[in-house]
């Protein structure tokens, strides 16, 4: 079966991404003029590992012929562009040592607030910090976040869906409580009472921010896979499969997990946005990576007290926030489609 | 009928104690407790240890975690910390600025939410569907504190014609004749209201679109337009009705987005919310506020998951709960 095929490499992909590319390169993050060379080789890794998961996605859920699932994402525009626009963003943030003019964190390399120029293309905040420079690093952080909390958020919730859905029973009921439970506080509030009572210090603060993101994202997921693995639980090769006198997980990782995996992708991808959009909530309410560390969020927060003099400090990080995310809506809703015409529309 | 309701909203009382014990866990596993900010390394320890007295910090965590339950279920939330006032009453007090705010980002984000759904499933793979679809999720995409900031730079900043803080004039406003109040509140709702109200709009809009293609597809459509019934009717009365019906679970279900939304527009609109209240009791580990908060934010998802149902039952009859 393909579809068996694809649950090793996409796992392991995501795992090796997360690994080798996120948690080593969060501490680098935190000076970022430093470790250049080795946060580009994590880089490199980590972005190959993606790629690969990627297209190992595009060849495996390949829906019932005739339906060629890449021919079927390629026609559609919207997500062709929504694709080209992330994969710009990962390669800026491969090669930003490389590209960006200045440091990030060097003070007055221009004047202070000066508006953008042939020197300074985004101009300069109050701190005469370049702008274009703080946006490109800002990148890294967020789309590093982003893609780990979200990996970490999708892992989890599959797995407490499939064992909710599977097993029924007593396990079911708890834990979807747990899961109304945490869906039921607005998701903002419940990690801004995480990270603020926690108050991690220093370079642990970038990996508290992505457990807490990642920990407060699984519920959807969570919810979705049991609702699917209740129906398939009931279904011919299920059965075929313990008459055969398969194992209870070895059914339930190689039979269930696998099936429900396409919208899972799907949730991840449109999941990527709305975590980047807490992480930049929180960033901008000074919760996030410590300063002076760039993050989109914070970069915006940074420029609230200039607006007036300096509106191209808080318009610009705003914005790229604003594009990334829309390339991982556009990425998802492309999917989706692609993947199962039944869920179309559905949001 | 009733019954389903009454059973809902038993359900609630599990859902609401494992909030207040998770809350409770939370600021128990945090280093340090509120009364951090009465104590400075200065004091005698007999002084330590009567402002721990006073807040109750001397006695052993499971014995405050079953105190804490008592009161909260004899609707006794306990007095804040640092505000030194009746957590129920704070919450009283901004409870309703929340609502207000919400309902206001509720309307606008519906209003226009249908009115470009609606148009761009009319006229579907148009110019005007495709520009409405690039801007729907460019609002889509955009997070709300930048929208909340850029409203205030061309509203407050350039412009000077709206206000960009507060809830009312803090100096004139107790000098209005009562026409000039409610116009004076009108204008500091219209900011906040729009930049909360814009995100939910766009999502609202790309649900109303794809739930409108659905149903504009369908035969009865077909037989509508079949007898010669004028399209305004066509759409409004047979095909907006039956779209309708995903968009109210839709609404019952984005209750804590509604809600996490307002917590950063309020934080920068400056409005007396909850949203302030629970960003400030954070910041102060203000245990009683953060647990009344959570317990509200919980009972409010659930009051309008039920209304929502409620709602969906009416406007559709063919609904029955058991």
């Amino acid at each position: 079966m393909t579809v068996t095929r694809a649950f090793v490499p996409i796992y392991l992909a995501v795992v090796a991404w997360a690994v080798v590319a996120g948690f080593p390169r969060l501490g680098a993050l935190l000076s970022p003029a430093a470790g250049a060379p080795d946060t580009a080789v994590h880089t490199v890794l980590g972005l190959a590992a993606m790629l690969w998961a990627l297209a190992a996605a595009l060849r495996t859920f390949r829906p019932r012929p005739p339906t060629d699932f890449s021919r079927q994402f390629a026609k559609n525009h919207a997500a062709v562009i929504g694709m080209n626009g992330a994969l710009l963003l990962g390669l800026l943030t491969l090669v930003t040592p490389m590209i960006a003019p200045f440091d990030p964190i060097q003070l007055d390399v221009g004047p202070h607030l000066a508006a953008p120029s042939a020197a300074h293309w985004l101009g300069t905040d109050e701190f005469g910090r370049d702008c274009l420079s703080r946006c490109l690093y800002g990148a890294r952080v967020s789309l590093v976040i982003g893609f780990v909390a979200v990996s970490i958020a999708a892992s989890v919730g599959t797995t407490i869906g499939s064992l909710a859905g599977f097993y029924g029973g007593l396990l079911d009921r708890a834990l979807m409580w747990a899961t109304d439970l945490l869906l039921s506080l607005p998701r903002l509030v419940l990690v801004l009472a995480l990270v603020g009572v926690f108050r991690p210090q220093g370079a642990t603060r970038a990996f508290v921010l992505v457990a807490i993101l990642g920990a407060t994202g699984w519920m959807g997921v969570a919810r979705m896979v049991r609702a699917q693995v209740l129906s398939l639980r009931e279904q011919d090769f299920v059965a075929a499969a313990r008459a055969l006198g398969v194992p209870t997980h070895r059914i339930l990782l190689r039979h269930l997990v696998p099936n429900v995996l396409a919208p899972v992708i799907v949730f991840a991808s449109l999941a990527v946005g709305s975590t980047m959009l807490a992480e930049a909530a929180l960033s901008y309410l000074g919760l996030g990576v410590a300063p002076p560390t760039a993050t989109w969020g914070a970069l915006v927060s940074e420029g609230r007290e200039v607006m007036r003099t300096a509106p191209w400090v808080t318009f610009v990080p705003g914005l790229l926030i604003g594009f990334a995310v829309m390339s991982f809506n556009l990425i998802g809703d492309g999917l989706r489609d692609a993947l199962d015409p039944r869920l179309r529309g559905r949001s | 009928m009733i019954g389903y309701f009454i059973r809902k909203l038993l359900l609630a009382v599990p859902l609401l104690w494992g909030v207040l014990t998770l809350t409770f866990l939370l600021l128990e596993l945090a280093p340090g407790d509120a009364s951090d900010a009465f104590i400075n390394p200065d004091m005698s320890p007999d002084v330590v240890a009567s402002v721990r007295l006073k807040w109750g910090l001397d006695r052993p965590a499971h014995e405050r975690y079953f105190i804490d339950l008592k009161n909260m279920a004899s609707g006794d939330f306990g007095r804040s910390i640092t505000l030194e006032r009746p957590v129920a009453e704070v919450i009283a007090e901004t409870l309703p600025n929340t609502l207000q705010l919400a309902a206001v980002s509720l309307f606008v984000s519906q209003f226009f939410g249908l009115c470009v759904g609606i148009a761009q499933s009319i006229r579907q793979y148009s110019r005007l569907d495709s520009a409405l679809a690039i801007g729907t999720l460019f609002f889509y995409s955009m997070p709300a504190f930048w929208l909340a900031l850029m409203l205030q730079l061309v509203f407050c900043l350039y412009w000077n014609v709206l206000p960009s803080s507060g809830m009312v004039d803090a100096v004139m406003y107790d000098y209005m004749t009562p026409t000039q109040q409610l116009l004076d509140r009108c204008k500091h709702l219209v900011l906040p209201g729009v930049a909360m109200g814009l995100a939910g709009a766009a999502g609202d809009a790309r649900f109303m679109r794809s739930a409108m293609l659905e149903v504009i597809r369908q035969d009865y459509i077909r037989t509508a337009r079949a007898k010669g019934l004028p399209e305004w009717k066509v759409i409004g009365k047979h095909a907006l009705r039956n779209a309708l019906l995903p968009a109210i679970t839709l609404l019952g279900l984005n209750l804590p987005l509604l809600f996490s939304g307002s917590v950063l527009v309020e934080y920068i609109f400056g409005w007396p919310g909850m949203g302030r209240l629970i960003i400030n009791a954070i910041m102060t580990e203000d245990a009683p506020v953060i647990m009344g908060c959570f317990f509200v934010y919980t009972l409010l998802v659930v009051v309008g998951n039920l209304l929502s149902d409620l709602v969906y039952s009416v406007v559709d009859p063919r609904i029955r709960f058991s």
